[in-house]
Protein backbone atom coordinates (compact mmCIF):
# COMPACT_ATOMS: atom_id res chain seq x y z
CA UNK A 1 0.00 0.00 0.00
CA UNK A 2 3.05 2.33 0.98
CA UNK A 3 4.66 1.46 -2.11
CA UNK A 4 1.61 2.80 -4.29
CA UNK A 5 0.86 5.82 -2.75
CA UNK A 6 4.50 7.14 -2.71
CA UNK A 7 4.90 5.93 -6.59
CA UNK A 8 1.42 8.19 -7.00
CA UNK A 9 2.94 10.63 -5.05
CA UNK A 10 6.31 10.86 -7.18
CA UNK A 11 4.50 10.67 -10.51
CA UNK A 12 2.15 13.70 -9.55
CA UNK A 13 5.76 15.44 -8.27
CA UNK A 14 7.10 15.14 -12.06
CA UNK A 15 3.94 15.91 -13.55
CA UNK A 16 4.03 18.75 -11.58
CA UNK A 17 7.46 19.75 -12.27
CA UNK A 18 7.09 19.23 -15.75
CA UNK A 19 3.96 21.57 -16.52
CA UNK A 20 4.26 24.99 -16.84
CA UNK A 21 1.13 27.34 -14.37
CA UNK A 22 -0.76 27.72 -17.43
CA UNK A 23 -0.84 24.42 -18.64
CA UNK A 24 -1.70 23.22 -14.92
CA UNK A 25 -4.35 25.84 -14.40
CA UNK A 26 -5.63 24.71 -17.50
CA UNK A 27 -5.82 20.96 -16.91
CA UNK A 28 -7.57 21.27 -13.79
CA UNK A 29 -9.85 23.26 -15.21
CA UNK A 30 -10.33 20.61 -17.44
CA UNK A 31 -11.00 17.81 -14.76
CA UNK A 32 -13.64 19.84 -13.13
CA UNK A 33 -15.84 20.68 -16.18
CA UNK A 34 -15.34 17.13 -17.40
CA UNK A 35 -17.04 16.41 -14.25
CA UNK A 36 -19.45 18.96 -14.12
CA UNK A 37 -20.56 17.20 -17.64
CA UNK A 38 -20.60 14.10 -16.21
CA UNK A 39 -22.40 14.86 -13.12
CA UNK A 40 -24.81 17.21 -15.24
CA UNK A 41 -25.93 14.17 -17.72
CA UNK A 42 -26.24 10.05 -17.32
CA UNK A 43 -24.59 8.11 -15.75
CA UNK A 44 -23.23 11.14 -12.90
CA UNK A 45 -26.20 12.97 -12.45
CA UNK A 46 -28.24 9.20 -11.87
CA UNK A 47 -26.91 9.67 -8.18
CA UNK A 48 -28.37 13.09 -7.46
CA UNK A 49 -31.73 12.56 -9.47
CA UNK A 50 -34.12 11.82 -6.69
CA UNK A 51 -36.47 14.48 -6.04
CA UNK A 52 -35.59 13.53 -1.95
CA UNK A 53 -34.52 14.98 0.26
CA UNK A 54 -35.16 18.53 0.05
CA UNK A 55 -31.56 20.87 0.46
CA UNK A 56 -32.60 24.20 1.66
CA UNK A 57 -36.12 23.77 0.01
CA UNK A 58 -35.27 22.32 -3.34
CA UNK A 59 -35.37 19.09 -4.84
CA UNK A 60 -32.33 17.48 -4.72
CA UNK A 61 -32.01 16.86 -8.47
CA UNK A 62 -32.98 20.56 -8.68
CA UNK A 63 -30.12 21.77 -6.17
CA UNK A 64 -27.47 19.97 -7.96
CA UNK A 65 -27.86 20.94 -10.80
CA UNK A 66 -27.74 24.89 -9.46
CA UNK A 67 -24.69 23.55 -7.04
CA UNK A 68 -22.96 22.72 -10.73
CA UNK A 69 -24.14 25.88 -12.30
CA UNK A 70 -22.09 27.34 -9.25
CA UNK A 71 -19.17 25.54 -8.96
CA UNK A 72 -18.61 26.15 -13.34
CA UNK A 73 -18.60 29.73 -12.55
CA UNK A 74 -15.78 29.55 -9.83
CA UNK A 75 -13.71 26.66 -11.84
CA UNK A 76 -14.10 29.70 -14.83
CA UNK A 77 -13.48 32.44 -12.11
CA UNK A 78 -10.21 30.17 -11.25
CA UNK A 79 -9.21 29.86 -14.82
CA UNK A 80 -9.49 33.91 -15.35
CA UNK A 81 -7.72 34.71 -12.38
CA UNK A 82 -4.78 32.52 -13.24
CA UNK A 83 -4.58 33.20 -17.07
CA UNK A 84 -5.00 37.30 -16.01
CA UNK A 85 -1.81 36.31 -13.27
CA UNK A 86 0.00 34.78 -16.04
CA UNK A 87 -0.31 37.92 -18.59
CA UNK A 88 0.93 40.78 -16.14
CA UNK A 89 4.15 38.24 -15.40
CA UNK A 90 5.21 38.44 -19.19
CA UNK B 1 -56.91 55.07 -12.69
CA UNK B 2 -58.23 51.81 -15.08
CA UNK B 3 -56.04 48.85 -15.12
CA UNK B 4 -55.96 48.55 -18.56
CA UNK B 5 -54.69 52.36 -18.73
CA UNK B 6 -52.45 51.83 -15.89
CA UNK B 7 -50.84 48.76 -17.66
CA UNK B 8 -50.72 50.30 -21.08
CA UNK B 9 -48.41 53.21 -19.26
CA UNK B 10 -45.95 51.11 -18.00
CA UNK B 11 -45.69 49.03 -21.08
CA UNK B 12 -45.31 52.44 -23.04
CA UNK B 13 -42.77 53.53 -20.37
CA UNK B 14 -40.50 50.78 -21.26
CA UNK B 15 -41.01 50.74 -24.94
CA UNK B 16 -39.81 54.74 -24.92
CA UNK B 17 -36.82 53.75 -22.56
CA UNK B 18 -36.00 50.90 -24.89
CA UNK B 19 -35.95 53.14 -27.68
CA UNK B 20 -34.05 55.47 -26.44
CA UNK B 21 -31.20 53.29 -24.46
CA UNK B 22 -30.93 51.88 -28.34
CA UNK B 23 -31.05 55.21 -30.31
CA UNK B 24 -28.81 56.73 -28.38
CA UNK B 25 -25.04 54.82 -28.74
CA UNK B 26 -25.45 54.94 -32.41
CA UNK B 27 -24.15 58.67 -31.83
CA UNK B 28 -20.84 57.76 -30.81
CA UNK B 29 -20.37 54.71 -33.29
CA UNK B 30 -18.42 55.22 -36.28
CA UNK B 31 -20.32 54.82 -39.68
CA UNK B 32 -18.74 52.32 -41.42
CA UNK B 33 -19.78 48.39 -41.30
CA UNK B 34 -17.11 47.54 -38.49
CA UNK B 35 -18.97 50.42 -36.63
CA UNK B 36 -22.58 48.68 -37.38
CA UNK B 37 -21.41 45.07 -37.42
CA UNK B 38 -18.69 45.26 -34.14
CA UNK B 39 -19.23 48.27 -32.22
CA UNK B 40 -15.70 49.30 -33.59
CA UNK B 41 -14.82 46.61 -31.31
CA UNK B 42 -15.31 49.04 -28.07
CA UNK B 43 -17.95 46.56 -25.36
CA UNK B 44 -16.84 46.66 -22.14
CA UNK B 45 -17.73 44.52 -19.73
CA UNK B 46 -20.88 45.67 -18.25
CA UNK B 47 -22.43 45.86 -21.75
CA UNK B 48 -21.39 42.80 -22.87
CA UNK B 49 -22.17 40.67 -19.96
CA UNK B 50 -25.82 41.59 -20.49
CA UNK B 51 -25.42 41.24 -24.34
CA UNK B 52 -24.24 37.28 -23.77
CA UNK B 53 -26.98 36.93 -20.88
CA UNK B 54 -29.88 38.82 -22.41
CA UNK B 55 -30.10 37.77 -25.72
CA UNK B 56 -29.76 34.12 -24.62
CA UNK B 57 -33.02 34.40 -22.98
CA UNK B 58 -35.99 34.92 -25.06
CA UNK B 59 -39.48 34.99 -25.17
CA UNK B 60 -38.63 31.61 -24.39
CA UNK B 61 -37.24 32.20 -20.45
CA UNK B 62 -40.55 33.89 -19.47
CA UNK B 63 -43.39 32.03 -21.43
CA UNK B 64 -41.41 28.22 -22.33
CA UNK B 65 -39.21 27.92 -19.26
CA UNK B 66 -42.43 28.09 -17.04
CA UNK B 67 -44.22 25.86 -19.37
CA UNK B 68 -42.07 23.17 -18.82
CA UNK B 69 -41.63 23.33 -15.52
CA UNK B 70 -45.32 23.17 -14.90
CA UNK B 71 -45.66 20.61 -17.71
CA UNK B 72 -42.80 18.26 -17.01
CA UNK B 73 -40.88 18.62 -13.97
CA UNK B 74 -37.30 17.99 -13.77
CA UNK B 75 -36.77 17.57 -17.70
CA UNK B 76 -36.53 21.67 -17.25
CA UNK B 77 -33.62 21.34 -15.58
CA UNK B 78 -31.48 20.73 -18.86
CA UNK B 79 -31.97 24.54 -19.82
CA UNK B 80 -30.03 25.07 -16.80
CA UNK B 81 -27.59 22.39 -17.05
CA UNK B 82 -25.67 22.85 -20.87
CA UNK B 83 -25.77 26.56 -20.67
CA UNK B 84 -22.93 26.34 -18.00
CA UNK B 85 -21.03 23.60 -20.42
CA UNK B 86 -21.88 25.67 -23.48
CA UNK B 87 -20.59 28.61 -22.27
CA UNK B 88 -17.40 26.82 -22.00
CA UNK B 89 -15.99 26.45 -25.30
CA UNK B 90 -16.54 30.82 -26.03
CA UNK B 91 -13.42 31.38 -23.17
CA UNK B 92 -10.91 29.86 -25.67
CA UNK B 93 -12.79 30.49 -29.18
CA UNK B 94 -13.60 34.07 -28.63
CA UNK B 95 -10.48 35.61 -27.64
CA UNK B 96 -8.61 33.54 -30.57
CA UNK B 97 -11.35 35.22 -33.29
CA UNK B 98 -11.13 38.86 -31.32
CA UNK B 99 -7.37 38.99 -32.30
CA UNK B 100 -7.54 37.50 -35.82
CA UNK B 101 -10.83 40.10 -36.21
CA UNK B 102 -8.76 43.06 -34.96
CA UNK B 103 -5.96 42.04 -37.05
CA UNK B 104 -7.53 41.01 -40.51
CA UNK B 105 -11.05 43.13 -40.22
CA UNK B 106 -13.55 40.02 -39.52
CA UNK B 107 -16.96 40.77 -38.02
CA UNK B 108 -18.85 37.43 -38.38
CA UNK B 109 -18.04 33.89 -37.48
CA UNK B 110 -18.19 32.76 -41.70
CA UNK B 111 -16.05 35.14 -42.71
CA UNK B 112 -13.01 33.43 -40.24
CA UNK B 113 -13.55 30.08 -41.42
CA UNK B 114 -14.11 31.17 -45.40
CA UNK B 115 -10.32 32.26 -44.72
CA UNK B 116 -9.08 29.70 -43.04
CA UNK B 117 -10.20 26.98 -45.16
CA UNK B 118 -10.04 29.48 -48.11
CA UNK B 119 -14.09 28.90 -49.85
CA UNK B 120 -16.31 31.42 -50.55
CA UNK B 121 -18.71 28.77 -51.07
CA UNK B 122 -18.63 28.09 -47.03
CA UNK B 123 -19.42 31.66 -46.27
CA UNK B 124 -22.60 31.35 -48.20
CA UNK B 125 -23.71 28.13 -47.04
CA UNK B 126 -23.41 29.58 -43.49
CA UNK B 127 -25.05 32.72 -44.47
CA UNK B 128 -27.97 30.60 -45.86
CA UNK B 129 -28.03 28.41 -42.38
CA UNK B 130 -27.65 31.39 -40.16
CA UNK B 131 -30.53 33.22 -41.73
CA UNK B 132 -32.62 29.51 -42.36
CA UNK B 133 -32.23 29.53 -38.57
CA UNK B 134 -32.73 32.87 -37.53
CA UNK B 135 -36.03 34.23 -39.32
CA UNK B 136 -37.88 31.49 -37.34
CA UNK B 137 -36.04 32.06 -34.16
CA UNK B 138 -37.41 36.05 -34.88
CA UNK B 139 -41.09 35.26 -35.67
CA UNK B 140 -41.34 33.20 -32.69
CA UNK B 141 -40.19 36.27 -30.72
CA UNK B 142 -42.67 38.53 -32.51
CA UNK B 143 -45.35 35.92 -31.62
CA UNK B 144 -44.39 35.80 -27.93
CA UNK B 145 -44.74 39.67 -28.07
CA UNK B 146 -47.87 39.90 -29.68
CA UNK B 147 -49.18 36.81 -27.24
CA UNK B 148 -48.52 38.23 -23.68
CA UNK B 149 -49.63 41.76 -25.49
CA UNK B 150 -52.95 40.32 -26.20
CA UNK B 151 -53.77 38.18 -23.33
CA UNK B 152 -53.45 40.69 -20.40
CA UNK B 153 -54.96 43.07 -22.14
CA UNK B 154 -57.88 40.36 -22.37
CA UNK B 155 -58.05 40.83 -26.21
CA UNK B 156 -57.80 44.63 -26.51
CA UNK B 157 -54.67 44.49 -28.25
CA UNK B 158 -54.94 42.53 -31.09
CA UNK B 159 -51.94 40.24 -32.04
CA UNK B 160 -50.86 42.18 -34.90
CA UNK B 161 -50.85 44.90 -33.36
CA UNK B 162 -48.88 43.89 -29.93
CA UNK B 163 -46.15 42.63 -32.21
CA UNK B 164 -45.97 45.12 -34.91
CA UNK B 165 -45.93 47.88 -32.67
CA UNK B 166 -42.92 46.31 -30.09
CA UNK B 167 -40.89 45.10 -32.96
CA UNK B 168 -41.13 48.57 -34.97
CA UNK B 169 -38.99 50.19 -31.53
CA UNK B 170 -36.92 47.13 -32.16
CA UNK B 171 -36.10 47.76 -36.03
CA UNK B 172 -35.95 51.64 -35.35
CA UNK B 173 -33.24 51.03 -32.88
CA UNK B 174 -31.58 47.97 -34.82
CA UNK B 175 -31.68 50.12 -37.48
CA UNK B 176 -29.89 53.14 -36.37
CA UNK B 177 -27.21 51.91 -33.99
CA UNK B 178 -26.82 48.37 -35.13
CA UNK B 179 -24.88 46.53 -32.53
CA UNK B 180 -24.22 49.44 -29.62
CA UNK B 181 -28.31 49.55 -29.70
CA UNK B 182 -28.57 46.06 -29.25
CA UNK B 183 -25.81 46.37 -26.61
CA UNK B 184 -27.33 48.92 -24.77
CA UNK B 185 -31.19 48.44 -24.89
CA UNK B 186 -29.63 44.79 -23.55
CA UNK B 187 -28.48 46.10 -20.80
CA UNK B 188 -31.67 47.93 -19.76
CA UNK B 189 -33.98 45.03 -20.72
CA UNK B 190 -31.67 42.41 -19.30
CA UNK B 191 -31.97 44.61 -15.70
CA UNK B 192 -35.12 44.69 -16.02
CA UNK B 193 -35.43 41.21 -16.49
CA UNK B 194 -33.49 40.07 -13.77
CA UNK B 195 -35.36 42.00 -11.26
CA UNK B 196 -39.05 40.91 -12.64
CA UNK B 197 -37.87 37.22 -12.70
CA UNK B 198 -36.55 36.96 -9.06
CA UNK B 199 -39.76 39.15 -7.53
CA UNK B 200 -41.88 36.45 -9.58
CA UNK B 201 -40.42 33.49 -8.52
CA UNK B 202 -40.19 34.28 -5.06
CA UNK B 203 -43.27 35.93 -4.79
CA UNK B 204 -45.20 33.01 -6.59
CA UNK B 205 -44.42 30.14 -4.28
CA UNK B 206 -44.71 32.43 -1.22
CA UNK B 207 -48.43 33.64 -2.26
CA UNK B 208 -49.31 30.31 -3.36
CA UNK B 209 -48.14 27.86 -1.23
CA UNK B 210 -46.02 29.73 2.29
CA UNK B 211 -42.77 28.66 0.19
CA UNK B 212 -40.37 27.55 -1.91
CA UNK B 213 -39.59 24.52 0.63
CA UNK B 214 -43.46 23.58 1.30
CA UNK B 215 -44.06 24.11 -2.12
CA UNK B 216 -41.85 21.01 -3.53
CA UNK B 217 -43.09 19.43 -0.19
CA UNK B 218 -46.89 19.59 -1.06
CA UNK B 219 -45.89 18.60 -4.48
CA UNK B 220 -44.13 15.27 -3.46
CA UNK B 221 -46.97 14.23 -0.97
CA UNK B 222 -49.92 14.65 -3.66
CA UNK B 223 -47.57 11.49 -5.46
CA UNK B 224 -46.32 13.69 -8.41
CA UNK B 225 -42.62 13.35 -6.67
CA UNK B 226 -41.77 11.45 -10.49
CA UNK B 227 -41.79 14.99 -11.47
CA UNK B 228 -38.99 16.07 -9.26
CA UNK B 229 -36.81 13.46 -9.49
CA UNK B 230 -34.30 13.67 -13.38
CA UNK B 231 -34.72 13.26 -16.12
CA UNK B 232 -38.62 14.26 -15.59
CA UNK B 233 -41.10 13.94 -18.06
CA UNK B 234 -41.43 13.74 -22.09
CA UNK B 235 -43.85 15.58 -23.77
CA UNK B 236 -46.96 13.08 -23.61
CA UNK B 237 -46.22 13.31 -19.68
CA UNK B 238 -44.45 10.13 -19.49
CA UNK B 239 -40.77 9.68 -17.93
CA UNK B 240 -38.30 10.96 -19.76
CA UNK B 241 -35.16 8.28 -21.47
CA UNK B 242 -31.89 9.07 -19.99
CA UNK B 243 -30.15 9.22 -23.53
CA UNK B 244 -32.73 11.72 -24.31
CA UNK B 245 -31.87 13.87 -21.78
CA UNK B 246 -28.16 14.05 -21.64
CA UNK B 247 -28.01 14.00 -25.86
CA UNK B 248 -30.49 17.38 -25.29
CA UNK B 249 -27.89 18.44 -22.99
CA UNK B 250 -24.63 17.64 -24.92
CA UNK B 251 -26.44 18.82 -28.42
CA UNK B 252 -27.64 22.26 -26.81
CA UNK B 253 -24.45 22.50 -25.01
CA UNK B 254 -22.61 22.06 -28.07
CA UNK B 255 -24.20 24.18 -30.11
CA UNK B 256 -24.63 27.23 -28.12
CA UNK B 257 -20.93 28.66 -28.61
CA UNK B 258 -21.25 28.63 -32.22
CA UNK B 259 -24.23 30.11 -32.85
CA UNK B 260 -23.72 32.85 -35.60
CA UNK B 261 -25.03 35.59 -34.15
CA UNK B 262 -23.44 34.37 -30.39
CA UNK B 263 -19.64 34.17 -31.30
CA UNK B 264 -19.90 37.16 -33.42
CA UNK B 265 -20.39 38.99 -30.54
CA UNK B 266 -16.41 38.32 -29.23
CA UNK B 267 -15.67 40.42 -32.09
CA UNK B 268 -17.31 43.52 -30.36
CA UNK B 269 -15.16 43.42 -27.39
CA UNK B 270 -12.83 45.92 -26.07
CA UNK B 271 -10.19 43.89 -25.13
CA UNK B 272 -9.28 39.88 -24.98
CA UNK B 273 -9.69 40.05 -21.37
CA UNK B 274 -13.21 41.92 -21.12
CA UNK B 275 -14.76 39.14 -23.49
CA UNK B 276 -13.20 36.12 -21.21
CA UNK B 277 -14.27 38.27 -18.22
CA UNK B 278 -17.60 38.33 -19.50
CA UNK B 279 -17.82 35.07 -19.89
CA UNK B 280 -16.83 33.89 -16.81
CA UNK B 281 -19.59 35.89 -15.09
CA UNK B 282 -22.37 34.32 -18.03
CA UNK B 283 -23.25 31.45 -15.23
CA UNK B 284 -24.52 34.28 -12.38
CA UNK B 285 -27.01 35.41 -15.00
CA UNK B 286 -27.78 31.82 -16.14
CA UNK B 287 -28.79 31.69 -12.47
CA UNK B 288 -32.04 33.45 -13.29
CA UNK B 289 -33.52 30.46 -14.80
CA UNK B 290 -34.21 29.73 -11.01
CA UNK B 291 -36.94 31.45 -10.59
CA UNK B 292 -38.49 31.62 -13.75
CA UNK B 293 -38.53 27.24 -13.48
CA UNK B 294 -40.36 28.38 -9.64
CA UNK B 295 -42.69 30.19 -11.44
CA UNK B 296 -43.72 27.53 -13.48
CA UNK B 297 -43.28 25.04 -10.44
CA UNK B 298 -45.67 27.06 -8.64
CA UNK B 299 -48.73 26.34 -10.51
CA UNK B 300 -48.53 22.68 -11.03
CA UNK B 301 -51.07 22.03 -7.85
CA UNK B 302 -52.86 25.35 -7.68
CA UNK B 303 -53.50 25.29 -11.34
CA UNK B 304 -53.90 21.90 -12.52
CA UNK B 305 -56.23 21.96 -15.32
CA UNK B 306 -54.22 24.24 -18.08
CA UNK B 307 -53.81 22.78 -21.12
CA UNK B 308 -51.64 25.09 -23.09
CA UNK B 309 -48.21 25.24 -20.60
CA UNK B 310 -46.71 28.09 -22.62
CA UNK B 311 -49.27 29.96 -21.47
CA UNK B 312 -49.19 29.10 -17.92
CA UNK B 313 -47.14 32.24 -16.79
CA UNK B 314 -49.83 34.93 -17.89
CA UNK B 315 -52.57 32.33 -16.64
CA UNK B 316 -51.46 32.61 -13.46
CA UNK B 317 -51.07 36.00 -13.10
CA UNK B 318 -54.84 36.98 -14.68
CA UNK B 319 -56.00 34.44 -11.83
CA UNK B 320 -54.74 35.77 -9.02
CA UNK B 321 -55.91 39.82 -9.27
CA UNK B 322 -52.67 41.25 -9.00
CA UNK B 323 -52.43 44.92 -8.79
CA UNK B 324 -52.18 46.41 -12.01
CA UNK B 325 -48.68 48.08 -11.63
CA UNK B 326 -47.07 44.13 -11.08
CA UNK B 327 -49.11 43.27 -14.09
CA UNK B 328 -47.85 45.72 -16.28
CA UNK B 329 -44.11 45.20 -14.93
CA UNK B 330 -44.55 41.59 -16.07
CA UNK B 331 -45.71 42.69 -19.15
CA UNK B 332 -42.82 44.75 -19.60
CA UNK B 333 -40.56 41.91 -18.53
CA UNK B 334 -41.90 39.35 -21.16
CA UNK B 335 -41.20 41.90 -23.73
CA UNK B 336 -37.97 42.66 -22.79
CA UNK B 337 -37.20 38.90 -23.22
CA UNK B 338 -38.38 39.07 -26.53
CA UNK B 339 -36.93 41.81 -27.95
CA UNK B 340 -33.23 41.22 -26.39
CA UNK B 341 -33.31 38.44 -28.15
CA UNK B 342 -34.77 39.55 -31.31
CA UNK B 343 -32.82 42.93 -31.43
CA UNK B 344 -29.81 40.45 -31.61
CA UNK B 345 -30.77 38.09 -34.12
CA UNK B 346 -32.55 40.82 -36.65
CA UNK B 347 -28.92 42.55 -36.45
CA UNK B 348 -26.89 39.63 -36.98
CA UNK B 349 -29.55 38.31 -39.76
CA UNK B 350 -29.07 41.32 -41.50
CA UNK B 351 -25.21 41.71 -41.03
CA UNK B 352 -24.48 38.07 -41.83
CA UNK B 353 -26.86 37.57 -44.90
CA UNK B 354 -24.80 40.74 -46.57
CA UNK B 355 -21.19 40.09 -44.94
CA UNK B 356 -20.91 36.10 -46.62
CA UNK B 357 -23.98 35.61 -48.34
CA UNK B 358 -23.81 38.72 -50.24
CA UNK B 359 -20.47 40.53 -49.96
CA UNK B 360 -18.51 37.47 -51.54
CA UNK B 361 -19.92 37.64 -55.29
CA UNK B 362 -18.66 41.31 -55.27
CA UNK B 363 -15.33 41.43 -53.90
CA UNK B 364 -14.00 44.84 -53.43
CA UNK B 365 -16.36 46.47 -55.25
CA UNK B 366 -18.61 47.13 -53.04
CA UNK B 367 -17.85 50.37 -50.68
CA UNK B 368 -18.28 49.97 -46.97
CA UNK B 369 -20.83 52.94 -47.19
CA UNK B 370 -22.88 51.00 -49.49
CA UNK B 371 -22.24 47.78 -47.72
CA UNK B 372 -23.54 49.09 -44.14
CA UNK B 373 -26.37 50.85 -46.40
CA UNK B 374 -27.01 47.04 -47.78
CA UNK B 375 -27.06 45.49 -44.29
CA UNK B 376 -29.78 48.20 -42.57
CA UNK B 377 -32.09 46.97 -46.19
CA UNK B 378 -31.68 43.44 -45.24
CA UNK B 379 -32.29 43.95 -41.70
CA UNK B 380 -36.00 46.03 -42.50
CA UNK B 381 -36.61 43.39 -45.19
CA UNK B 382 -35.72 40.43 -42.43
CA UNK B 383 -37.80 41.96 -39.83
CA UNK B 384 -40.65 42.05 -42.52
CA UNK B 385 -40.65 38.86 -43.81
CA UNK B 386 -40.39 37.15 -39.74
CA UNK B 387 -43.22 39.62 -39.04
CA UNK B 388 -45.42 38.08 -42.18
CA UNK B 389 -44.66 34.78 -40.99
CA UNK B 390 -45.97 35.65 -37.32
CA UNK B 391 -49.32 37.09 -38.84
CA UNK B 392 -49.78 33.93 -40.45
CA UNK B 393 -49.05 31.50 -37.84
CA UNK B 394 -47.55 28.63 -39.48
CA UNK B 395 -47.05 25.87 -36.38
CA UNK B 396 -44.20 24.32 -39.16
CA UNK B 397 -42.16 27.10 -37.92
CA UNK B 398 -41.33 25.64 -34.69
CA UNK B 399 -40.23 22.53 -36.33
CA UNK B 400 -37.51 24.58 -38.67
CA UNK B 401 -35.63 26.43 -35.40
CA UNK B 402 -35.58 22.64 -33.75
CA UNK B 403 -34.22 21.49 -37.21
CA UNK B 404 -31.95 24.70 -37.03
CA UNK B 405 -31.16 23.86 -33.23
CA UNK B 406 -29.01 20.46 -34.11
CA UNK B 407 -28.22 22.38 -37.92
CA UNK B 408 -26.08 24.86 -36.07
CA UNK B 409 -24.17 22.51 -33.82
CA UNK B 410 -22.55 21.36 -36.61
CA UNK B 411 -20.48 24.22 -37.41
CA UNK B 412 -18.76 23.40 -33.76
CA UNK B 413 -16.30 20.34 -35.14
CA UNK B 414 -15.45 23.34 -37.94
CA UNK B 415 -15.39 25.93 -35.54
CA UNK B 416 -12.31 23.27 -33.56
CA UNK B 417 -10.46 22.38 -36.08
CA UNK B 418 -10.18 25.81 -37.56
CA UNK B 419 -7.95 27.02 -34.15
CA UNK B 420 -6.64 23.71 -32.73
CA UNK B 421 -6.29 20.86 -36.18
CA UNK B 422 -3.85 22.30 -38.58
CA UNK B 423 -3.84 19.35 -40.80
CA UNK B 424 -7.94 20.02 -40.96
CA UNK B 425 -8.74 20.75 -45.20
CA UNK B 426 -10.96 22.60 -46.90
CA UNK B 427 -12.51 19.55 -48.36
CA UNK B 428 -12.70 18.07 -45.24
CA UNK B 429 -14.47 21.01 -43.52
CA UNK B 430 -16.79 20.81 -46.60
CA UNK B 431 -17.63 17.21 -46.31
CA UNK B 432 -18.18 17.53 -42.48
CA UNK B 433 -20.69 20.13 -42.26
CA UNK B 434 -23.08 18.79 -45.22
CA UNK B 435 -22.72 15.30 -43.88
CA UNK B 436 -23.54 16.56 -40.07
CA UNK B 437 -26.17 19.06 -41.82
CA UNK B 438 -27.79 16.24 -43.91
CA UNK B 439 -27.54 13.39 -41.24
CA UNK B 440 -29.27 15.75 -38.89
CA UNK B 441 -31.87 16.33 -40.83
CA UNK B 442 -32.56 13.12 -41.74
CA UNK B 443 -33.27 11.42 -38.27
CA UNK B 444 -35.42 14.83 -37.72
CA UNK B 445 -37.61 14.06 -40.87
CA UNK B 446 -37.40 9.93 -39.74
CA UNK B 447 -37.12 9.83 -35.93
CA UNK B 448 -38.23 5.77 -36.30
CA UNK B 449 -35.09 5.19 -37.99
CA UNK B 450 -32.86 6.29 -34.52
CA UNK B 451 -30.78 3.63 -33.41
CA UNK B 452 -30.85 4.64 -29.68
CA UNK B 453 -33.13 7.36 -28.49
CA UNK B 454 -31.02 10.73 -28.72
CA UNK B 455 -31.05 13.90 -30.14
CA UNK B 456 -30.67 13.92 -34.07
CA UNK B 457 -27.78 16.19 -33.96
CA UNK B 458 -25.48 13.46 -32.21
CA UNK B 459 -25.99 11.45 -35.37
CA UNK B 460 -25.23 14.55 -37.57
CA UNK B 461 -21.90 15.25 -35.12
CA UNK B 462 -20.90 11.59 -35.54
CA UNK B 463 -20.93 11.89 -39.18
CA UNK B 464 -19.53 15.59 -39.01
CA UNK B 465 -16.71 14.11 -37.09
CA UNK B 466 -15.90 10.96 -39.17
CA UNK B 467 -15.99 13.14 -42.31
CA UNK B 468 -14.47 15.63 -41.13
CA UNK B 469 -10.49 13.57 -40.11
CA UNK B 470 -10.99 11.02 -42.67
CA UNK B 471 -11.08 13.53 -45.59
CA UNK B 472 -9.11 15.61 -44.33
CA UNK B 473 -6.28 13.03 -43.96
CA UNK B 474 -6.73 11.58 -47.66
CA UNK B 475 -6.77 15.07 -48.45
CA UNK B 476 -3.52 17.27 -48.97
CA UNK B 477 -2.81 19.61 -46.49
CA UNK B 478 -4.20 23.32 -47.06
CA UNK B 479 -1.41 26.09 -47.80
CA UNK B 480 0.99 26.33 -44.96
CA UNK B 481 0.59 30.35 -44.46
CA UNK B 482 -2.93 29.88 -44.80
CA UNK B 483 -2.98 27.54 -41.33
CA UNK B 484 -0.57 29.47 -39.60
CA UNK B 485 -2.36 32.76 -39.52
CA UNK B 486 -4.64 30.76 -37.87
CA UNK B 487 -3.27 28.90 -35.39
CA UNK B 488 -2.27 31.89 -32.54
Amino acid sequence: MGEVSSMIIFALKTLLQNMTKKGLSRWIFGVVMGLITLFLIWPGYLLFSAAEPLILGFPLSFAWVIFCTLLGFVALLGLYLSDRGETKDL
Amino acid sequence: METGTIILLIVGLYLLVSLLTGIIPSLRISKSVSGYVAGDRSMNVFIMYFVLGASIFSSFAFLGGPGWAYSRGAAAFYIISYGVIGIVPLYFFGPRAWKLGKKYGYVTQAELLADRFNSKFLSVMLAVLSVAAFIPYLTLQMIGAGYVLNVISEGWIPFWMGAGFTYLVVLIYVYFSGVMGVGWSNAFQGMFMLVMAWTLGIYLPNVLHGGIGEMFQKIIDSGKADMLSAPGLNAAGEAWSWSAYSSAVLISAIGFSVWPHFFMRAYAAKSESSFKLSVVLYPTFLLFLVPILLIGFSAILAFPEVDQADSILPHVLMQLELPAIVIGLFCAGALAASMSSGDAILHSAGSIWVRDGIKPFFGKKLSDSAERSLIQISVLIIGLIAYLFAVVIDYSIVALLLAAYGGVAQIFPVVFAMFYWKRATKAGALAGLFGGIITNTFFLIYPELKPLDMHEGIYGLMANLILLITVSFITPPDPAENVKKFSC
